[in-house]
């Protein structure tokens, strides 16, 4: 049976620490199958919201719903259906890999074949099969935060929320993090991640959320956001020929602003959509001009980020 | 053929194929037949060792791993198995050759006994209380939380691994306790009693070091609580390695039927302790929007009612002679316990959540025998008084057994049947009084600032020390109210007020005044604490969120109603 409910719901959150109103009516949806970055400043709010949809800690109004199940009344339930890698490492000593993995799974339930048939699965998509029965103090920070996915998926949860996984790693261990969430969220799991490395994230994310000061300025994808901020994009054209006629010519048009003619480039500030852009390449070829590239320059999720927030802190 | 427990494929194992030549000799085979019948038990037992591993608390069997991985149990081990030889070769060497007729058991069993209790009595609750508080300190706390193991699979994993410990430790010494049996002055049951008081000690302290490691998650206030647990230890200590020395002095102290009345009474007051105490512990490891308090509620009334059983039947073998001298102490233990908790319970939410209210009593029947286990800050206080009253009512009953309630005469031993039956009215009005002030006064605070369970019992403790103690200082600060004797001013004060009522050192005059004022204040605050109650037992039954319903549905579909009637039937295709 199809769920009709988002997998992640975070509604009205509000969530005070004293004076400080760390969470600020947050509210967000996260459907199957979708990577949503959660991004904002240190202390912004980030894992407090996480921690409270992981029911580690309660709001004081507003619910969080995993699955359909609220945190607040249905916590065992949520439990069953939610992994959470939180932005610290939690270790046991004298313990190996395939023996902490083999106790949480026991944690959730997991008996006989079932718990050996998830403990190989989590080895192989953490690749940690070489290391398991090296013991987990000794393990590098990238093979650390691997155990921790592979201990965050061992009972198949529906629903992951991944605190800072991408912290501390080196660039080939953040790539293989990031093929490892995308598949995942392949697998139908909605992720919840947060993340400062701005450009790992744009890459494996269906949509994001901008929190600052508890408070969420954005949801959406990056584009919808982008345009949302600044309605108007930046297009580029590369002529055959020099430019500066094509700028001349475009002066008196509507939509257009900020020409800048650099040899056979132009590039200017366009207020339409993309039909707008359409019609407006179409002119350009019906006036005689051979243009060989008509880009529409794409905001980076740092340039929105940026953008949208204010670099506030509480 | 060995089954591989992890892929289920056939593979050889130690077993070696028979060729014909080697079934030529009959020894051979016979060894091999023996090996082979060897494996085949192995593969039998196997998966049985599988299911009951399965079954197992995953944080046992992750502890026990732990555990004997870890440098602290080898020392302790070795340090155990050397503690051991030397007291063996020690004792024998100073005993000599006069071990055939000495009666050197009983020093013996102490020696073995010390090396024993020591960790049983520190190591074992220590590490328990560490194995908790580790959890906070190496960030694994959330991760358990997080995980879907029950509050009580977190107590019985922690508690289960104090437990295998504690057998590890006993199997060291075990047959040097049979030794000392053999070195006669010591009988079984004397051992026994000794084993079984190192057992419940450990085992009771392990519980209350898993308590304090869940009580708190600050991390100063961890620190403070190790160090009283650790002087806590030390002074259990102590106290059982005197008790055994006491014990293994007496006699035939056993035969006697009052020891085994003691011990049996002891026993009782252990297991209802216990059950109390684990309770509390899995409820402080409970999420918080669970009900928390019910089921302690349950274990407060079954210690009560051991309890009273136990001073119950005493005095009925008695014929209640003695039940006026039992009244006021009886009294004082119930007066005390019941304040105590109720400081605790009036500092419950008042809010109760949605979860808590979807099992809350429907039935108009069910609220009025139930309401009082329902979580709350006023159902808390009535049940306490509740309780209170019915020890007073049984008391009660007793002396009127006794020859009336209102019989002033002293023939026996003081106090007077009228005493103790005002002692007992006065003490629950007192403790109604000052739990009513005190669930007031946190109602109040309420309103500005948030008031932990930690919170309402300070504040019911500064309130009863105020009481008693504010009287007494302006009695004897004031020059003009400075008087050795009880004046009216002493009216809050409890002790003094309940203490010279048993020494009928109080006035004709000032009997009455405390007999009528003191219950009429106490009535008046059960009256406004009781409009509170009013309120809480308003909040209604909620039904189960559509989805947990359809989830319960999934988990355990009904079962398929079947055909009651031919027409009911399916048709044939």
């Amino acid at each position: 049976m199809k769920a009709t409910h988002p997998q992640i719901e975070l509604r009205n959150l509000h969530r005070w620490f004293g004076s400080t109103h760390a969470v600020n009516d947050i509210s967000f949806e996260v459907a199957a199958g979708e990577v949503f970055g959660y991004i904002g400043p240190n202390g912004a709010g980030k894992t407090t919201s996480m921690r409270i949809l992981s029911t580690l800690d309660e709001p004081h109004s507003g619910d969080a719903f995993v699955d359909g199940f609220s945190v607040l009344e249905d916590p065992d339930r949520v439990r069953s259906r939610l992994g959470f890698m939180p932005d610290y490492y939690g270790a046991y000593q004298d313990v190996n890999v395939r023996e902490y993995l083999d106790f949480f799974a026991r944690a959730y339930g997991l008996r006989g074949g079932e718990r050996k048939r998830a403990i190989e699965f989590a080895m192989d998509f953490t690749e940690l099969h070489p290391l398991a029965t090296k013991p987990i103090d000794g393990l590098s920070k990238g093979m650390k935060q691997r155990l921790c996915l592979g201990r965050t998926m061992i009972h198949d949860p529906s629903v992951m929320v991944l605190d800072e996984p991408a912290a501390g790693l080196d660039p080939r261990a953040r790539i293989e993090l990031r093929e490892m969430i995308r598949r995942l969220a392949d697998l139908g799991k909605a992720i919840l991640i947060s993340s400062h490395i701005l450009t790992e994230l744009a890459e494996m994310v269906d949509k994001i959320g901008i929190i600052e000061q508890g408070r969420l300025l954005a949801v959406g994808s990056v584009a919808e956001i982008s345009a949302r901020v600044t309605p108007d994009s930046i297009v580029r054209i590369r002529l055959l020929e020099e430019a500066q006629s094509l700028a001349k010519w475009l002066e008196s048009h509507d939509h257009v602003a900020d020409l800048e003619a650099n040899g056979a480039q132009l590039k200017f500030r366009h207020a339409g959509g993309e039909a707008e852009q359409a019609e407006l390449l179409a002119k350009i070829i019906a006036a005689g001009f051979r243009p060989v590239e008509f880009a529409t320059q794409t905001k980076s999720l740092e340039d929105v980020f940026l953008q949208v927030t204010k670099g506030r802190v509480q | 053929m060995w089954q591989c427990g992890a892929c289920g494929k056939g593979q050889v194992g130690f077993v070696p194929t028979l060729s014909p030549r080697k079934l030529r000799k009959p020894a051979r085979l016979t060894k091999l037949t023996m090996l082979n019948t060897v494996a085949k038990t192995f593969t039998a037992i196997d998966p049985w060792l599988e299911w009951l591993g399965d079954r197992l608390n995953p944080l046992l069997v992750k502890e026990t791993r732990q555990a004997l991985k870890s440098r602290q149990f080898t020392l302790w081990f070795v340090l155990m198995l050397i503690a051991s030889w030397l007291i063996t070769i020690g004792g024998v060497a100073i005993i000599g050759p006069s071990i055939s007729f000495v009666s050197a058991g009983g020093y013996l069993l102490l020696a073995y006994f010390f090396a024993l209790a020591v960790p049983l009595v520190i190591v074992v609750p220590f590490t328990a209380y560490r194995s908790l508080a580790a959890e906070l300190e190496d960030n694994t706390r959330d991760l358990l939380e997080v995980s879907t193991l029950s509050p009580y699979q977190i107590i019985n994993g922690k508690l289960g691994s104090a437990v295998v410990q504690m057998l590890v430790y006993l199997s060291v010494l075990a047959p040097c306790l049979a030794f000392t049996y053999l070195l006669r002055g010591v009988d079984l049951p004397t051992i026994a009693l000794l084993l079984s008081m190192a057992v419940c000690s450990s085992l009771a302290l392990s519980l209350i070091g898993l308590l304090f490691a869940a009580v708190t998650r600050q991390r100063y206030a961890q620190v403070v609580l190790s160090i009283i647990l650790a002087g806590a230890l030390f002074l259990a200590l102590w106290g059982l390695l005197m008790s055994a020395w006491a014990i293994t002095n007496y006699g035939a102290w056993f035969a006697a039927d009052e020891t085994k009345i003691v011990i049996a009474a002891i026993s009782s007051a252990f297991i209802t302790t216990f059950a109390l105490l684990y309770l509390t512990a899995v409820k402080l490891v409970t999420f918080a929007s669970a009900n928390r308090s019910t089921a302690l509620r349950w274990a407060m009334v079954a210690q009560q009612a051991a309890f009273l059983a136990w001073v119950g039947g005493i005095l009925a073998a008695d014929n209640f002679s003695d039940v006026n001298q039992a009244a006021p102490g009886c009294g004082i233990v119930a007066g005390i316990y019941w304040l105590v908790m109720g400081s605790l319970l009036t500092g419950e939410s008042p809010t109760l959540s949605r979860r808590v209210r979807r099992d809350l009593p429907q039935s108009t029947l069910g609220r009025m025998l139930l309401g009082l286990f329902s979580p709350g800050p006023a159902s808390g206080y009535l049940f306490v008084i509740a309780n209170l009253l019915t020890v007073a009512v049984l008391f009660l009953i007793g002396l009127s057994l006794r020859g009336g309630i209102f019989n002033s005469s002293v023939t026996g031993p003081r106090p007077s049947n009228v005493s103790a039956a005002t002692f007992l009215l006065l003490g629950l009005s007192y403790v109604a009084i000052y739990l009513g002030i005190g669930k007031l006064l946190i109602s109040a605070a309420r309103r500005v600032a948030i008031v932990t369970m930690l919170g309402s019992f300070l504040i019911h403790v500064l309130l009863v020390l105020a009481s008693c103690g504010v009287p007494v200082l302006l009695q004897q600060s004031i020059s003009w109210l400075r008087s050795p004797n009880y004046t009216y001013l002493q009216l809050p004060n409890a002790a003094w007020t309940l203490s010279d009522l048993l020494d009928d050192d109080l006035t004709s005059l000032q009997w009455m005044t405390a007999v009528l004022i003191v219950p009429a204040v106490a009535a008046c605050m059960f009256l406004v604490n009781l409009l509170f109650a009013a309120r809480e037992a308003d909040q209604q039954r909620v039904a189960a969120p559509e989805r947990v319903v359809q989830d319960d549905l999934e988990l355990a579909p009904p079962p398929e109603l079947k055909p009651q009637n031919p027409w009911e039937e399916p048709e044939p295709a």
